[in-house]
């Protein structure tokens, strides 16, 4: 591990093949970077070296921990201030991080280097408008330019990124752009004043996925048109591997692995790198295949005695089942024609408006499936979940739930059927009552359904406790004592508690790294089995989706456009929207990647500025 | 845009009335609650030792025996249109809006009101002024400087601010810079801006002082935690990953953040202020509107009470929409119908 | 309220007050060698200068400024400045502070051989501030508006209703025909009668109130009269007055201090700023920039202690008798308080040393034995309910438990006004001695507005509430017996509201007594009769005594005449200069 990162050679292989003997412009040699805490001084970087090449582009990714984040920081002189302490060469475009004067620095950052983050609503400030902050990037280092000239340039900056009606919306503020026009300002934003080096940390992660690939198209497109380079930090391997041309891994301030980001992807060496692949959900691995897999490798654990998980005998299930449930059965679900409607106020003058999160969508869950829905954010995806569970009254339409008919119920009858539908929900750190401990969290469930004995409640918690992979011991604990996935692991708990035939996970693992994502998934499968149950699975990620469910139901803007078996719908898309979707995945083999990339830009090419006004 | 503002408008008139209606139930009801009858009422407003006869003729000339829905209503006519007030000698016409004459006095009510307005307008405007210079500045100095010496000091200085009475300040300050130092007026002195404003800045530093010590602390802890808050999201290092030096990151893109939730409650309390500073005003000997009320309230005096507290209502109201509207303009997240 | 907290800052600005300790008066503009209390007896800084501006403050205001409608002895006295009566009280220290001298009449009022007309003549010459003359029927005109229009004009004495034989004339303001008012004649000009129901022989005491002070019809307002009052005085209202805002008086051309036989016309120019903040003002006053408090009632504590404790500014401080009785009355209609030997327990377990401690000690005031207030001409000293040192005699209270049935003692009220410290420290001490006796009482505290109103000044109440014991106060109306009796201890004084008899005592033998005191022409005779009623009073169990309240007054040095007048029981303000 260790040699590699202190490989005397630095030099990248151009894509091009053979190396190049200009200066890299990015050079940083044995940075190490701490910082104090309660606990003492943690180390978040330890030992790191890498070149970026004039026009090369590196990929850093990790997980969260890893120490990415701050050695991006640490690239824009963005530690001087702050408790961190850094030590070891940094050079960017020829200045030397380290000593070079707050003056400098400042010169050096927008002009230089420019960074692109990763939470587009929250970077940019909510209460000037967009030209203001652009022709202030422009300004601050052209200060003879005037405010004509820098809105020229910001105008066009703007049009380069893609932004419609630039000269117009300009004038626009933040909150009134979309999450993905939002990233393409702050990409025009770093821009403006044609850095040598653009540095983007996590920029798409929280963008649907078709605007991430608009973003990641973009990048692309912009290192090859202004010979940029291009620093691309991020947790996901898949969103990398079509990107750039070298990629490092990091893992608790280290780099274990760098190298041409084909080579790394296809033969990684490092175990980590190995491990990091195997988890990532793949668009391109069928439902099957991964349902053999997870099998495998339980037996194996049980072979080795060492799962604390297996105390229960598991119910053997057909490794290729076929849709379960025949036709003769029952649905446990059945909806109808169900739809939301919410009034739109329409500002001052005009009267409410009608908007329909979900629209007209029907369809059946059998016991034992996994249904997944799949699609981006306004899709009514999660509308739908609501509805199922009756969180939400549909406005019309039907829901049966085991041949009851609960669109219309009153709560009060509605109470006991809410036993055997349950939700697990999207974030582990807001779901759960920060005051209360997660045995109470688990257990008051129990108590609403009228339990009263509390050495009852107890036992059942514990025992459910061990059974998603905690300890009983942990009871007493508060949410805050847990990681993400730990609290992921609780919310399943809480939710399984009542032995529910439905569970609907509403992105569960979205808020997760890989590893534990992973590891999340893989519980629930087990869960599945154990207990009989019956998922309805939301997701905006394809590859997650795919892994799960027995089938899958594409939804954009309220409709549903394409329901099939899973493995269908990936192989053999036959809505455009679905189409488009599968395009716009990321994939983890690099020349697919590019493949993919070309196709998207012929299908943005025929409807361009349609498109560019309407999504993202 | 403008829909809203009559709309809100419109509203602030209903609150009006309710608050009256409010007003006018305590001043009825509470009396009453402790035993007490019209008689009793009407010996509150007339001498020491009054006679049956001129019990009874207060009593109906002040319509305290009337049913309350009566008195409400001869109220609200004499808001509306105006209503006629018999001296003994005259017939004095009172034209809308009327707020009736003092129970104990027999001065007509909304002169007073207008007259002791610019007291306590002066004291407000000039005392806001510096608390909001002082408080903010102070406040952005010591998020800036979290942690040292000037941060802990200010604070101190701030809690001292909040913790003293008015009292206690205003008769400190005057003793020592009116009467031994003799470097300001004596309390009690106030002149109008219109005869001269050097005199009347010079005899109003004391008030101002006293008041802004006061508001100035709060505002200096608002601003801090404001300041720290914003400090810390994800634009201020955009700001600094553009370039701009820091003096730009603050004045800028900091503070105008961390500023947003400060004007609503500027706003709000300088409207409220408007209805009277009660503790400066009694402390200086002011002749504003706050110990208009409180006197009032003491004496029973219902036309004097109702007067202020709706002079007051108005003020919050319109502050109220001020800094709705200003709100608006500098976050515009928040713009309707936008 | 406000009082309540300022004494609570009290403390803490007694630690600014040492700051500033070194402020004192301005320079003492000459004059006599002043000390302590010298005001109470003599003239301090006697001078015959003139000019300057003299600047009151109050620390409330006035009740009214219209001379007709004002019921404060504090106003009585300010209004002497713009507003002269019939007659008037001598401007001289001691007892003589208490002669009626005449004003505007030329001599004290003539009664008839059957008591029921009293003539008054005016002077000649005598003109109102816009120069026209003064006629007997201002004088009338103002009687009739000031007592018979109770809906209009309700803040003043009612003596002259009460007195005068009038039948149903219902005011000027509903009756425009003066002549209707029969109450009075003015056969001329000059001449005033004024017709009485029955004969009342202190009926000068009467014409010396500021109702008798001439208003023009025609200027009158009616309600509003007090914005813009027509002067007959040494000074004028300088423009029309809002209440609330700083009076201004000056010079008033028309005036002939020949007429006059005070001499109140000194300052060129006289302020009166309202509403001030108490301690502030008594800085102010040691300070040099304020001249005198009008009010009267002296200073503040924090003030008080800081003077008492100076010798120099000590030598500028009065501490006079206010001629104002503290008692507690015990109403006979309230359980067990029907029986007069429990009444007599409480008298005896009274403890009135810690009661004057409640009032500051001796410069609080003087312990009281009797219901007569010591200046009162024929004041006599008793102590029928004596005690050694004033502590409480165990003995005689068990004796009088004993008597009434309730050895172990009973349970009761006591009342006071919430927002008067000393008031409610006093009827503290109270309780705490007569727990001793297990007599139990229960603190009431009530808001001194409506406390004579509608609490204790309301027998229904008072009977209702069952209160036992009620703190108040007393001040004559006009120094004499009858003027300090008759509202408290006359049985026809028993009103529903207001009420100021709390002991609801109605006994034939002190109502004869005033009664025919009224007709009794004699003051020497009237004296007897006096402590006659003084004794009987103490004799009904109802009264309790405790103090004669005494007030710390302060004189600036560069205030010239400083006395303290008997008549309205403060500094004659109509004597006063400055030393230029």
């Amino acid at each position: 591990m260790t040699d590699i990162a202190h490989e005397a050679d630095h030099g990248i292989r151009d894509k091009k093949g053979g190396t190049t003997m200009t200066d890299p412009v990015v050079s940083v040699s044995d940075l190490r970077i701490t910082f104090p805490t309660l606990e003492g001084r943690i180390t978040a970087v330890d030992g790191v070296c890498f070149d970026v090449e004039p026009g090369g582009a590196l990929g850093i990714v990790g997980e969260s921990g890893s120490g990415k984040s701050v050695t991006s920081l640490a690239l824009m002189g963005l530690h001087r201030g702050t408790k961190a302490e850094v030590t070891g060469k940094i050079t960017v475009a020829g200045t030397d991080i380290a000593a070079a004067s707050d003056r400098r620095i400042r010169a050096m950052r927008g002009n230089d280097i420019a960074m692109v983050f990763q939470d587009p609503m929250s970077s940019l400030h909510p209460q000037y408008t967009i030209g203001n902050q652009l022709i202030e990037a422009y300004r601050i280092h052209r200060p003879k330019a005037s405010v004509a000239e820098a809105r020229k340039r910001a105008v066009e900056s703007l049009d380069r990124v893609g932004i419609p009606q630039p000269a117009r919306r300009i004038n626009s503020y933040p909150h009134e752009f979309s999450g993905g026009m939002r990233q393409r300002v702050l990409i025009a934003m770093g821009l403006m004043c044609d850095p040598t080096v653009l540095l983007a940390d996590e920029p798409t992660t929280a963008l649907d996925v078709t605007v991430q690939a608009q973003i990641l198209d973009l990048l692309d497109d912009l290192r090859r048109d202004l010979g940029m380079s291009l620093i691309l930090v991020s947790h996901d391997l898949a969103v990398v591997a079509g990107s750039v041309d070298e990629v490092l891994v990091m893992r608790k301030g280290e780099i274990v692995e760098r190298g041409d980001v084909r080579r790394v992807l296809s033969t990684p060496e490092h175990p980590y790198t190995q491990a990091l692949l195997d988890a990532v959900p793949r668009v391109d691995v069928s439902r099957a295949q991964r349902r053999a897999q997870v099998r495998a490798d339980r037996a194996q654990e049980r072979h080795q005695g060492a799962s604390s998980a297996a105390a229960q005998p598991t119910a053997a299930r057909p490794v290729a089942p076929g849709p379960p449930g025949s036709a003769e059965e029952e649905p446990l679900l059945k909806v109808e024609n169900a739809r939301m409607r919410f009034k739109v106020r329409g500002g001052l003058f005009g009267r409410a408006t009608d908007f329909y999160a979900v629209d007209d969508v029907s369809f059946d869950l059998y016991k034992g499936e996994t249904l997944g829905i799949v699609g981006e954010s306004g899709s009514g995806k999660s509308t739908l979940s609501r509805m199922v569970t009756r969180l939400l009254r549909p406005t019309e339409g039907r829901i049966t739930f085991e041949g009851h008919d609960i669109t219309r119920l009153p709560e009060r009858r509605l109470r006991p059927l809410r036993r055997d539908i349950q939700m697990i929900f999207q974030n582990p750190y807001s779901s759960l009552n920060p005051r209360v401990t997660i045995g109470d969290s688990i257990g008051a469930a129990l108590r609403v359904q009228g339990e009263t004995d509390t050495k009852k409640i107890r036992m059942r918690v514990q025992e459910l406790l061990e059974r998603v992979g905690l300890e009983s011991a942990h009871y007493n604990r508060f949410p805050h004592a847990f990681s993400g996935g730990q609290r992921q692991r609780i919310a399943i708990a809480r939710a399984l508690i009542l032995r529910p035939k439905l569970v609907i996970c509403d992105e569960p693992v979205s808020a997760l790294d890989v590893s534990t994502q992973d590891q999340v998934l893989r519980l629930l499968d087990e869960l599945q089995d154990d207990f009989d149950l019956t998922y309805i699975f939301v997701a905006h990620d394809l590859a997650v989706v795919r892994q799960v469910s027995d089938r899958v139901a594409v939804m954009s803007k309220g409709r549903i456009v394409e329901m099939s078996h899973g493995d269908e719908v990936y192989e053999n898309p036959q809505h455009d929207y679905t189409r488009q979707l599968l395009a716009a995945a990321p994939v983890l083999d690099p020349e697919e990647a590019r493949a993919h990339r070309a196709d998207r830009a012929r299908l943005r090419g025929s409807t361009d500025a349609h498109e560019a006004a309407g999504s993202a | 845009m403008i829909t809203y503002i009559i709309r809100r408008l419109f509203a602030g008139v209903g609150l009006l009335l309710i608050v009256s209606m409010v007003v006018f139930a305590i001043f009825f009801l509470i009396p009453r609650l402790a035993g007490t009858d019209a008689d009793g009422l009407a010996a509150r407003y007339i001498g020491k030792s009054p006679t049956p006869e001129a019990i009874a003729a207060v009593k109906e000339r002040l319509n305290l025996d009337e049913p309350i829905t009566v008195q409400y209503g001869e109220f609200v006519k004499g808001l509306v249109v105006g209503t006629e007030y018999d001296s003994g000698t005259d017939v004095i016409e009172c034209s809308a809006p009327c707020f009736g004459y003092s129970f104990k006095t027999g001065t007509e009510v909304w002169p007073q009101l207008i007259d002791r307005l610019p007291v306590t307008a002066s004291l407000a405007v000039g005392a806001a002024v510096i608390w909001l210079v002082a408080g903010v500045s102070i406040g952005v100095l010591s998020a800036l400087r979290r942690g040292t010496a000037l941060d802990r000091a200010a604070m101190m200085v701030a809690l001292a601010g909040v913790s003293l009475p008015i009292f206690f300040t205003g008769l400190v300050s005057l003793a020592v810079f009116s009467y031994y130092w003799g470097i300001f007026p004596p309390g009690g002195s106030f002149t109008p801006f219109t005869e001269n404003p050097i005199a009347w800045a010079h005899g109003l530093v004391l008030p101002w002082v006293t008041l802004a010590f006061l508001y100035a602390a709060m505002y200096a802890r608002l601003t801090r935690a404001g300041m720290l808050d914003t400090m810390g999201e994800d634009f201020i290092r955009t700001a600094r990953a553009k370039g701009l030096p820091e003096r730009t990151v603050i004045g800028k893109h900091a503070l105008r953040s961390a500023l947003t939730p400060i004007i609503t409650i500027f706003g709000l309390d300088f409207g409220l202020m408007l209805g009277g500073a009660v503790l400066t005003e009694s402390t200086f000997s002011l002749p504003g509107l706050g110990k208009y009320a409180v006197d009032a309230i003491r004496g029973n005096d219902l036309p004097v009470v109702l007067g202020v507290t709706m002079f007051t209502a108005v003020f919050v109201v319109i502050a109220n929409l001020i800094v709705d509207l200003l709100y608006a303009w500098v976050d515009p997240r928040v713009r309707v119908g936008a | 309220m406000s009082k309540k907290w300022l004494g609570l800052a009290a403390a803490t600005t007694s630690a600014a007050m040492l700051l500033t300790s070194c402020g004192g008066g301005g320079d003492g503009g000459g004059g006599t060698e002043a000390e302590f209390d010298a005001g109470t007896t003599s003239i301090v800084n006697p001078s015959d200068e003139q000019g300057g501006t003299l600047k009151f403050a109050h620390s409330d205001q006035f009740d009214s400024l219209d001379p007709g409608n004002t019921y404060y002895a504090a106003n009585w006295s300010f209004t002497r400045f713009y507003a002269r009566s019939l007659v008037t009280y001598a401007q001289q220290p001691g007892e003589e502070g208490l002669e009626l001298v005449p004003d505007l009449a030329e001599d004290l009022g003539e009664v008839s051989d059957d008591g029921l007309t009293w003539t008054y003549t005016l002077k000649e010459g005598l003109k109102f501030e816009d120069g026209t003359p003064i006629t007997a029927e201002d004088v009338k005109y103002a009687v009739a508006r000031s007592n018979f229009a109770p809906d209009i004009i309700n803040k003043g004495p009612v003596y002259f209703s009460q007195l005068l034989d009038a039948g149903d004339y219902e005011g000027p303001y509903e009756d425009e025909d003066l002549d209707n008012f029969t109450g009075i004649e003015t056969p001329d000009e000059r001449t005033i009668e004024f017709k009485l129901k029955e004969p009342f022989s202190e009926f000068d005491y009467v014409a010396a109130m500021p109702q008798t002070s001439p208003v023009p019809a025609d200027a009158d307002t009616g309600d509003q009269y007090q914005t813009q009052v027509v002067s007959n005085g040494p000074y004028k209202f300088e423009s029309e007055w809002t209440p609330g805002k700083t009076l201004n008086l000056v010079r008033n051309e028309e005036y002939d201090p020949e007429t006059d036989p005070l001499t109140r016309n000194r300052p060129d120019k006289i302020e009166v700023a309202f509403k001030q903040e108490e301690n502030d003002r008594d800085n102010r006053l040691m300070s040099g920039d304020l001249h005198m408090d009008v009010a009267g009632l002296g200073l503040e504590a924090a003030a008080r202690g800081k003077i008492l404790r100076d010798e120099n500014l000590k030598a500028q401080a009065d501490n006079p008798q206010t001629g104002f009785k503290l008692y507690f009355a015990i109403n006979p209609n309230v359980e067990p308080f029907d029986d007069k030997a429990c009444r007599e327990a409480v008298l005896y377990g009274a403890d009135k040393t810690a009661m004057q401690a409640a009032w500051g000690g001796e410069v609080g005031g003087d312990i009281a034995t009797n219901m007569l207030p010591p200046s009162t001409p024929g004041f006599t000293e008793i102590d029928p309910y004596g005690t050694p040192e004033h502590k409480g005699d165990p003995d005689k209270v068990a004796e009088s438990l004993e008597a009434c049935g309730q050895e172990d003692g009973f349970d009761t009220k006591i009342s006071y006004r919430s927002d008067r410290d000393k008031e409610k420290k006093a009827a503290e001490a109270l309780q705490q001695a007569l727990a001793e006796y297990g007599i139990n009482a229960e603190l009431k505290g009530y808001e001194a507005g409506t406390y004579t109103s509608e609490q204790a000044g309301s027998p229904a109440f008072v009977e209702k509430e069952e209160l036992g014991i009620m703190a108040y106060g007393w001040g004559s109306d006009w120094p004499s017996g009858y003027g300090f009796f008759q509202q408290i201890v006359h049985g026809d004084s028993i009103k529903g509201a207001g009420n100021s008899n709390l002991s609801e005592l109605d006994d034939p033998e002190i109502n004869e007594l005033l009664d025919e005191a009224a007709v009794t022409d004699d003051p020497a005779q009237r004296e007897e009769m006096y402590a006659e009623v003084d004794a009987l009073a103490m004799d009904s169990a109802t009264l309790l005594p405790y103090l004669d309240q005494k007030a710390l007054l302060f004189r600036p040095e560069n205030v010239t005449n400083v006395f303290f007048g008997e008549s309205f029981k403060m500094y004659d303000y109509s004597a006063m200069g400055l030393a230029q």
